[in-house]
């Protein structure tokens, strides 16, 4: 190889000299002989090509070796041409003329036959177009004389001549252009010669450009690259294309191969594929008869009701269990009526306008509720989601769903909403919502008309304008937040008309259109208000009068105390001073007025008593009862020696109270039992303690006659008395005192009695504390 | 005069005349001397000759003039008198005015019994306490 390129090199080395020998002694000839080089290479091209072509693909070689037919004509045109040659002496110099017309063919060669790679040529077509534009531009040049003028003697060469160069130089660099674009169908080697040729293609147009003289060095050079560049072209394609044609059919070979192996990857691949498609087309059907299966057995179990109605025979075409448990009729029962005799009349008629529309419309479902009349007669609600069925449109499929508990619960929410709105718009009670931060949301009319203002005029204004305090609502909502719901707040408003009006208010949270509000109620209390001011008043007059009366009766029974001192001492000593005088008549009346003297002087010490435990001022403190009742007792004994009486007095019992009224409250007890067992055969007198419901009870137990309880009421009443007076002498004011004590204690007194049995007096005090 | 008597301020002459029965009932008649209302009683306390002053002073609350707590505080807070023994003895049983004669320096409180009898005791008692 190595060698080949050496002998190449020296041999073209050795043409150049020679060559250019020549030159220098005869232009001429120099210019003869390498345009029939230049002719004898293109004309090579295209015999070498011509006869190899079943061996080539690529197209572009045959068309460019066609050009070189024809370029090869022309350019000997141009070698003959020339004026000195002497072989047209009429037409001038031809010699630039056949020259431009070569370039253009050479050119125009290359510029088109990139496009012809993967294309097939027609050679006869190729020839012949070549030929036309041969024998018309020939006919131009000598019979028509039209061909543009080229060079001009003494002025060299014409604009067209230059632009033309130009032009064949543009068409050549948009050849190169095509072939880089196209350069995947050559191989690296031939598509390298061609590159440079070409270059030196246009090198060699450019040196012809620059000439002016025709026999100058430019001239010259233009000729020795133009030898060179028709040898690279005839290197390329004769001992490339032949010399080495296994290098052109080999790179055939190999790109078919590979192509041959891709197609094969790509059919193994469409063959996986393929087997793929199968296994899952496989794996779908077994899936889809599974799913049909399952779908079907769906539909058997599936809680709503799924049927299809063929509308031209109304008849159910499939019903599933549910519709039939909705209907309450077998599926053989409903395959024998009308769908539509199962519908109320106008759910008929809604069904029925519903479906005509549908077949204008698209394809969808709607809500309404239909009446469904059960083989039972009674009503349930359904709701039809109907779908047409593509193929025909005379079916339709339905699936219903049984909403009449969902529209009972609708119902009675309803109704208990208009229960709760007609309740709170006649109610008395105002009733009111305001949102969290303060704004009132809803104000029934008895609210608006407790605070005077007119329909619906308090809606969205702030709560806290109608408080008379403004910061009141804050308060209890605050108390509402932490404690929970607000009962009775005694509240003062601000009426429209800006007077206050009291109410008592009533709170909780609710959920008022989504958002956490306030619901309270309002109760107008001005009335009662006003009537518990106006108790207080006649409570305290009462007091006051209560205050007076027991003065009276005070000052009354001290008053009265001196006259009958008086009545009793001077009667007594009437009786001792004048008894001889007075007969027995006398004396008896005398012993009479002494006996009431004495008898008012009781009544009046009782009275004083009873005042006295009123008036008193309680001092608390810890007293031992037990001791206190010992005392009594031994008292008691000592007034009246000759009574046998059995005492059982509990130890260590304590109260806190006031000594001195404990002790006239157990005397007056005691003196009582003391009193009424008087007439019995072993009297007993108790006094114990006991507890009822965890409260210490205190309490004076006897075994005397007892009364009848029908009379309790009155027990406790001054000078009421339940025994006359000749058995059991006294004045009723006892157990009023009594009475007193313990409720100047806070405390509670009670009596058990039975006739004949005994009486058993129960008290508790209140709680010192309770007192203070 | 050296004689042990009772003086008394009393305006109820009825109450004055049952004292004296009574006292004649404890074999003590003519030991009483009585005034009727309380500026009466300080000035004949204060001007008697000092063994002539009265063995017991026996005051009713409701005196006329100056009543009888104020006639006790002044017999107190009088140096020449003030160790008299003084009794109020007086209609009322309110343990008030008890808490407030014997608070004034009384020697004893005593209510006026209504029943003649309890009366002659309690003259009787008085009399063997201080004549």
């Amino acid at each position: 190889m190595k060698n080949k390129y050496i002998f190449n090199t020296v041999f073209g080395l050795a043409v150049f000299i020679f060559l250019y020998i020549i030159s220098r002694f005869n232009y001429p000839l120099f210019h003869s002989i390498t345009e029939m080089i230049t002719v004898f290479i293109a004309a090579s091209v295209f015999i070498i090509i011509w006869n190899g072509r079943h061996l080539l693909d690529n197209q572009y070689y045959l068309l460019i070796s066609i050009g070189f037919l024809f370029l090869a004509f022309f350019d000997f045109m141009h070698m003959v041409g020339n004026k000195g040659m002497g072989v047209f002496p009429q037409y001038g110099n031809l010699g630039p003329t056949f020259y431009i017309i070569s370039r253009y063919i050479l050119s125009l060669s290359f510029f088109i036959a990139p496009f012809f790679i993967k294309r097939k040529v027609k050679t006869a077509i190729m020839f012949m177009i070549y030929t036309v534009i041969s024998i018309l531009v020939l006919l131009s040049v000598f019979y028509w004389q039209n061909f543009p003028v080229t060079y001009i003697e003494g002025t060299g060469l014409t604009t067209f001549k230059i632009i033309s160069d130009y032009s064949i130089d543009f068409i050549l660099l948009a050849a190169l252009g095509l072939l880089i674009y196209n350069r995947h169908a050559f191989d690296a080697r031939v598509l390298k010669y061609i590159y440079f040729s070409l270059i030196l293609f246009i090198a060699t147009g450019l040196s012809f450009t620059l000439y002016t003289d025709p026999f100058g060095l430019t001239n010259a050079i233009g000729h020795f690259l133009q030898i060179i560049s028709f040898s690279l072209v005839f290197l390329t394609f004769v001992e490339t294309g032949l010399a080495k044609p296994q290098n052109l059919l080999f790179r055939n070979l190999t790109q078919s191969n590979e192509e041959i192996q891709k197609l094969n990857m790509k059919l193994e691949n469409v063959n996986d594929d393929l087997m793929y498609s199968i296994a899952e087309l496989e794996k779908t059907d077994a899936a889809l008869k599974i799913s049909e299966a399952q779908a079907n057995s769906l539909i058997k179990l599936a809680p709503t009701a799924i049927f299809e109605v063929d509308l031209i025979k109304q008849r159910f075409t499939s019903v599933n269990e549910a519709m039939c448990k909705m209907s309450g009729y077998t599926r053989e029962e409903l395959f024998d009526i009308d769908p539509m005799d199962l519908l109320d009349e106008e759910s008929g008629k809604n069904l029925a306008a519903r479906i005509i529309k549908r077949f204008s419309l698209n394809n969808s479902s709607d809500f309404i509720e239909y009446r469904v009349k059960k083989k039972d007669g009674s009503f349930i609600y359904m709701v039809f989601n109907i779908s047409f069925n593509d193929d025909s449109l005379d079916k339709v499929f339905v699936i219903g769903h049984d909403v009449t508990i969902r529209r009972m619960y609708e119902n009675q929410l309803r109704e208990s909403e208009e229960r709760f709105r007609t309740l709170s718009e006649t109610s008395l009670v105002g009733v009111g919502v305001s949102s969290t931060e303060g704004d009132i949301l809803y104000a029934n009319q008895s609210y608006e008309q407790i605070l005077g203002y007119d329909h619906a005029e308090l809606i969205g204004t702030k709560a806290d304008n109608v408080y008379w305090n403004p910061g009141d609502r804050n308060y209890w909502v605050n108390k509402l937040f932490s404690d929970g719901p607000i009962r009775d707040l005694e509240v003062r408003l601000k009426r429209k008309d800006g007077l206050p009006v009291w109410v008592s208010i009533s709170a909780s949270l609710i959920t008022y259109g989504g958002y956490k509000a306030v619901m309270s109620t309002i109760q107008d209390i001005s009335a009662r208000k006003k009537a518990e001011e106006g108790l207080k008043h006649y409570a305290a007059e009462l007091e006051a009068s209560n205050k007076e009366l027991e003065a009276f009766a005070y000052s009354l029974s001290h008053d009265l105390r001196a006259p009958l001192r008086a009545l009793d001492g001077f009667s007594q000593a009437i009786l001792e001073d004048y008894k001889d005088i007075l007969d027995a008549a006398g004396n008896d009346y005398l012993m009479r007025i002494r006996s009431a003297a004495q008898n008012m002087a009781q009544i009046t010490e009782g009275m004083l008593k009873l005042s006295e435990v009123i008036r008193y001022d309680i001092h608390w403190e810890k007293v031992c009862l037990s001791e206190t009742v010992s005392m009594i007792a031994q008292d008691l004994r000592e007034k009246d020696p000759e009574r046998e009486i059995e005492f059982y007095i509990a130890k260590n019992i304590y109260a806190n109270g006031d000594p001195s009224l404990l002790r006239i409250l157990l005397y007056n007890l005691l003196e009582n039992s003391w009193k009424f067992t008087s007439k019995s055969r072993q009297a007993r007198i108790e006094f114990n303690s006991t507890k009822i419901d965890g409260v210490e009870v205190f309490f004076v137990k006897d075994n005397g006659i007892g009364f009848d309880m029908q009379y309790s009421g009155n027990l406790f009443q001054p000078f009421q008395r339940l025994h006359p007076d000749n058995n059991f002498p006294g004045h009723g004011i006892g157990l009023a005192t009594v009475l007193r004590v313990v409720s100047r204690h806070g405390g509670e007194i009670w009596a058990d009695s039975e006739i004949g049995k005994g009486t058993t007096f129960f008290f508790r005090l209140g709680d010192y504390g309770m007192q203070q | 005069m050296n004689e042990k008597y009772i003086f008394m301020a009393e305006d109820n002459t009825n109450d004055t005349a049952l004292m004296q029965r009574a006292l004649r009932k404890c074999q003590k008649p003519n030991k009483l001397i009585v005034v009727s209302n309380g500026k009466d009683a300080l000035n004949y306390l204060t001007s008697s000759a000092e063994n002539a002053k009265p063995s017991v002073i026996i005051l009713d609350l409701k005196l006329p003039l100056i009543d009888g707590l104020e006639v006790l505080r002044q017999i107190r807070s009088d140096e020449s008198i003030k160790h008299l023994p003084v009794i109020i003895l007086s209609a009322s049983i309110d343990e008030n005015d008890r808490l407030k004669s014997i608070n004034l320096g009384a020697d004893d409180f005593l209510c006026k019994p209504i029943n003649f009898d309890d009366f002659v005791k309690m003259v009787s008692r008085i009399c063997e306490q201080w004549l």
